[in-house]
């Protein structure tokens, strides 16, 4: 405790120097916060952008078409599968979905397509599809009878590509469950935009009712898309959701090198199903380390020369120190302790510092057309542009300052031990 | 006289001359390493994006990029091709077929971009033969229908070397068209964009297909060293009767907005990354400066009493100053470009990290590898700010230590 007391009036005795050791490993600290606080921020939106619309956070297909899409890899929809699920711990809406690729277009041009056949209401209770309705509506629960034309809700890239709006008619084709080829005559009544480039550039949702009866799949599905209560615990409600419906949680893997069979159900993790996320979501925090790395070893250089210096230019004092009977090991720890004091003062202003302009950032956010004026960019199929929002957690708070606390101590215990190595006569004679 | 002295002066407290040099080469040479990964960074982004985008000019018919529509193509396409072979600034013309079709064996179809292309002009822009796994290149195959495909299409629809592949398209007049050919080639990247969606022929089969004998859908074009995209598209615009053919030039910024913006904001923060580490510099150094002359007010109280004027002291103090900062930038360049060399000589692999998907505006960085470029002006600006940081910081402690009378000098403690 001694050794604190010492340590803090030394600092003490030398304001500017402290200061101005103090004002590196602040700025440090605070530009740590900040960028770890946006990258967060881009993370979590990322992974927003990617799961919301698509995938939601948890799926279950059959185990043939998990493998390898294809029209006929369907189960069957028992009324009560929902109300089951419904009832699971940890889920908050399933959406029931018949997807299928096809050709899209008029007289003029055509497009291939994702068919999503939805449930209207599921569908908007699970996704925040209707948050991107650029133009028009989202589909009716109750759509005009036959021979009226079908409902169809366009993505954006595919209403550019095919040079339609509001109103217009089109026609779609897809290769039915049984091999036949359904065909029907649509008009569109929205078009989305979601961020989700995926979703964006080729997706076209109809009704569920309306796919079903085409591909020749009635009473049939693709997909079960779950939205979960909890962000965090993907995994444990892919668990929950995988027992009620007695499904595994991976694909199973064929000897043969066969496709897995159609009547198995696999409930997988939005981490499953899209592994380079959950990849880029990893490299992304180990990039943090490179980060640290680099600032924190300019402040470590900085820390280390003014502890160095310090020790240099009081050695006499060291000396008298030792003259007048203090142990090397009290001295060791005097200095160790100034470093550590400075790491930690430098730290929580820092902090203080880089909370404040992260918190602005994550209220206001960040114009990223300051830096460009070309809109935006896309990252891993997510479209960013015009605000973005720090996040600011426990982690981004707290842990800038023990690595730099850590760091302090590392670059103290050089200039403790030359310190506590002296020889007090010829030191305090001047004679080193 | 003073210039000796200082050297002196430098040698005579080794151990602080030692820590001070180290402390600003040290600071010194890690912004420069930091500088050089950030630029390569950026320059490997550049690469990639006009990469991914097929050249750094692209020539269209009129409207075809934003409508990728099978009619849109170039219809004379040997006049334009030479044409803009003609143009000042062009390295190599890159003539291809884009055709947005299904590729179908018994087991099923996939979708694919089918690109027939000229190997021996797509070369300059990259190498696909390199990443081949099986089967033999277009260059080397002596089939008219030969087709090279991505290994995860193979392996999805089922399919062997030599085995017979249907593509289904729209041709230039609207007509759907299908074509054989025969897989002769199987490329495996590990990116999944590439596995799943790269179908690669000859230009001569694709135009076959597709009946485009004497069309093309896309001229890419590298620029000559010394041309920029900009001046490459207006001279494109000046030698092919750019409103005659019916034709678009774009620059790859203009094609690729999303990651111009990309590589803008990237930018930004390397800037703010760059300044924010400049300022932790600033800090070590202008610290370990103060502190060294400060401790030496007694001292300088001693030579002013011995009757070196206070001029005379400023001036020992600066040359000093200027003697070990010259000697710390040797050794901060030193070390920096050492760091600079290992970096580019290893350099760090993106895909190393288990990462097999790495999109950004289109484009895929998985293969990525960090590594190190020199911006000789960056250099430049920076050991400039380095050297004004130290002389700098001894400014204010030369004029105090020459103000200052001897007698209060020799008494001055902190």
């Amino acid at each position: 405790m001694i050794s604190a007391t010492i340590g803090f009036r030394n600092l003490a005795r030398n304001r500017w120097r402290s200061s101005l050791t103090l004002g590196g490993i602040a700025v440090s600290v605070a530009f740590m916060v900040w960028i770890l606080g946006f990258m967060e921020g881009w993370l979590v939106e990322m992974v927003r952008g990617a799961t919301a619309v698509e995938t939601g956070q948890v799926q279950v297909h059959t185990a043939a078409f998990a493998e390898s899409p294809r029209a006929d890899r369907s189960f069957a929809l028992e009324p009560s599968l929902l109300r089951d699920l419904r009832a699971v711990d940890g889920v908050e809406s399933v959406s029931p979905r018949i997807r299928l690729f096809g050709l899209i277009g008029h007289e003029e041009k055509s497009q291939v397509a994702q068919i999503m056949g939805v449930d209207p209401v599921l569908e908007a209770q699970t996704t925040p599809i209707t948050d991107g309705l650029e133009s028009g509506r989202w589909l009716t629960d109750d759509p005009p009878p036959y021979p009226a034309p079908r409902e169809v809700v366009l993505g954006t890239g595919v209403a550019r590509q095919l040079r339609v709006g509001i109103g217009d008619e089109l026609v779609i084709f897809f290769e039915a469950a049984d091999g036949s080829l359904g065909n029907d005559l649509l008009e569109v009544v929205g078009i989305v935009r979601t961020g989700n480039t995926a979703v964006d550039r080729s997706a076209v949702y109809m009704n569920l009712a309306d796919t079903q009866f085409l591909a020749a799949l009635d009473g049939e599905i693709h997909e079960l898309t779950i939205r979960t209560k909890n962000f965090v615990r993907t995994e444990q409600t892919r668990d929950a959701v995988a027992a009620a419906l007695g499904a595994r949680t991976d694909i199973p893997v064929e000897p043969d090198g066969e496709d897995p069979p159609n009547d198995v159900l696999v409930a997988r993790s939005w981490q499953q199903i899209m592994p380079s996320i959950d990849q880029v979501l990893t490299l992304s925090r180990q990039s943090y380390l490179v980060t640290y790395l680099l600032i924190y070893l300019v402040a470590a250089v900085g820390i280390l020369n003014t502890q160095r210096m310090s020790a240099l230019e009081r050695r006499r004092e060291f000396g008298v120190l030792m003259a007048i009977g203090m142990r090397p090991r009290r001295m060791f720890r005097m200095i160790v302790t100034e470093s550590l004091v400075l790491g930690t003062l430098g730290g929580v202003l820092g902090t203080v510092l880089g909370v404040a302009v992260t918190w602005y950032h994550s209220v206001h956010g960040l114009n990223l057309g300051i830096f460009t004026d070309q809109g935006g960019f896309t990252w891993m199929g997510v479209a960013f542009s015009g605000r973005i929002y720090a996040i600011l957690n426990t982690a981004v708070v707290i842990q800038p300052v023990l690595v730099m606390v850590f760091v302090a101590f590392l670059v103290g215990l050089w200039p403790a031990l030359k310190s506590a190595r002296i020889d007090p006569a010829p030191t305090i004679a001047g004679r080193t | 006289m003073t210039w000796r002295m200082a050297w002196r002066n430098l040698w005579r407290h080794r151990t602080r001359t030692l820590i001070m040099t180290s402390a600003v080469a040290f600071s010194y040479a890690l912004f420069l390493v930091s500088m050089g990964m950030g630029d390569n960074g950026h320059a490997q982004m550049l690469e990639a994006a006009a990469e991914g985008a097929g050249g750094d000019v692209l020539v269209h018919a009129d409207g075809y990029w934003d409508n990728r529509s099978s009619d849109l193509v170039i219809r004379n396409a040997q006049t334009v091709l030479n044409a803009v072979e003609s143009a000042a600034g062009v390295e190599v013309a890159i003539p291809r077929v884009l055709v947005n079709g299904l590729v179908s064996s018994a087991a099923g179809n996939r979708p694919v971009m089918l690109q027939g292309i000229v190997p021996e002009r797509e070369i300059a822009l990259q190498d696909y033969a390199e990443d081949l796994e099986a089967g033999e290149f277009l260059t080397e195959s002596t089939r008219d229908d030969p087709l090279i495909l991505g290994a995860t299409i193979v392996e999805k629809l089922k399919l062997e070397l030599g085995d017979r592949v249907v593509l289904t398209a729209s041709d230039p007049e609207g007509e759907v068209t299908r074509a054989l050919f025969h897989l002769t080639g199987i490329v495996e990247t590990g990116l999944p964009e590439t596995d799943e969606g790269l179908a690669l022929t000859t230009l001569d089969a694709a135009q076959t297909a597709v009946a485009m004998d004497g069309m093309l859908t896309q001229i890419g074009v590298i620029v000559a060293d010394g041309a920029t995209p900009d001046s490459v598209a207006a001279a494109i615009h000046a030698a092919a009767d750019v409103q005659g053919n019916g034709l678009e030039v774009m620059t790859w910024r203009e094609a690729i907005p999303e990651m111009v913006a990309f590589i803008e904001i990237d930018d930004a923060f390397l800037y703010i990354y760059i300044v924010v580490i400049f300022a932790v510099v600033a800090f070590a150094i202008a610290n370990t400066f103060l502190m060294a002359v400060m401790e030496r007010v007694r001292e300088f109280g001693l030579l002013n009493a011995l009757g070196l004027r206070g001029g005379g002291v400023a001036r020992l103090l600066l040359a000093e100053t200027v003697l070990m900062t010259l000697l710390a930038l040797a050794v901060g360049f030193t070390l920096g470009y050492s760091g600079h060399l290992a970096m580019d000589h290893w350099g760090i692999p993106v895909g190393g990290w288990g990462v097999e998907d790495m999109e950004i505006s289109g484009a895929n960085f998985a293969d990525l590898v960090m590594r190190s470029t020199v911006n000789p002006g960056k250099w430049i600006m920076a050991t400039l700010a380095v050297a004004l940081i130290t002389i700098g910081s001894a400014l204010y402690p030369a004029y105090k230590a020459s103000s200052l009378a001897p007698s209060e000098a020799m008494r001055f403690y902190e």
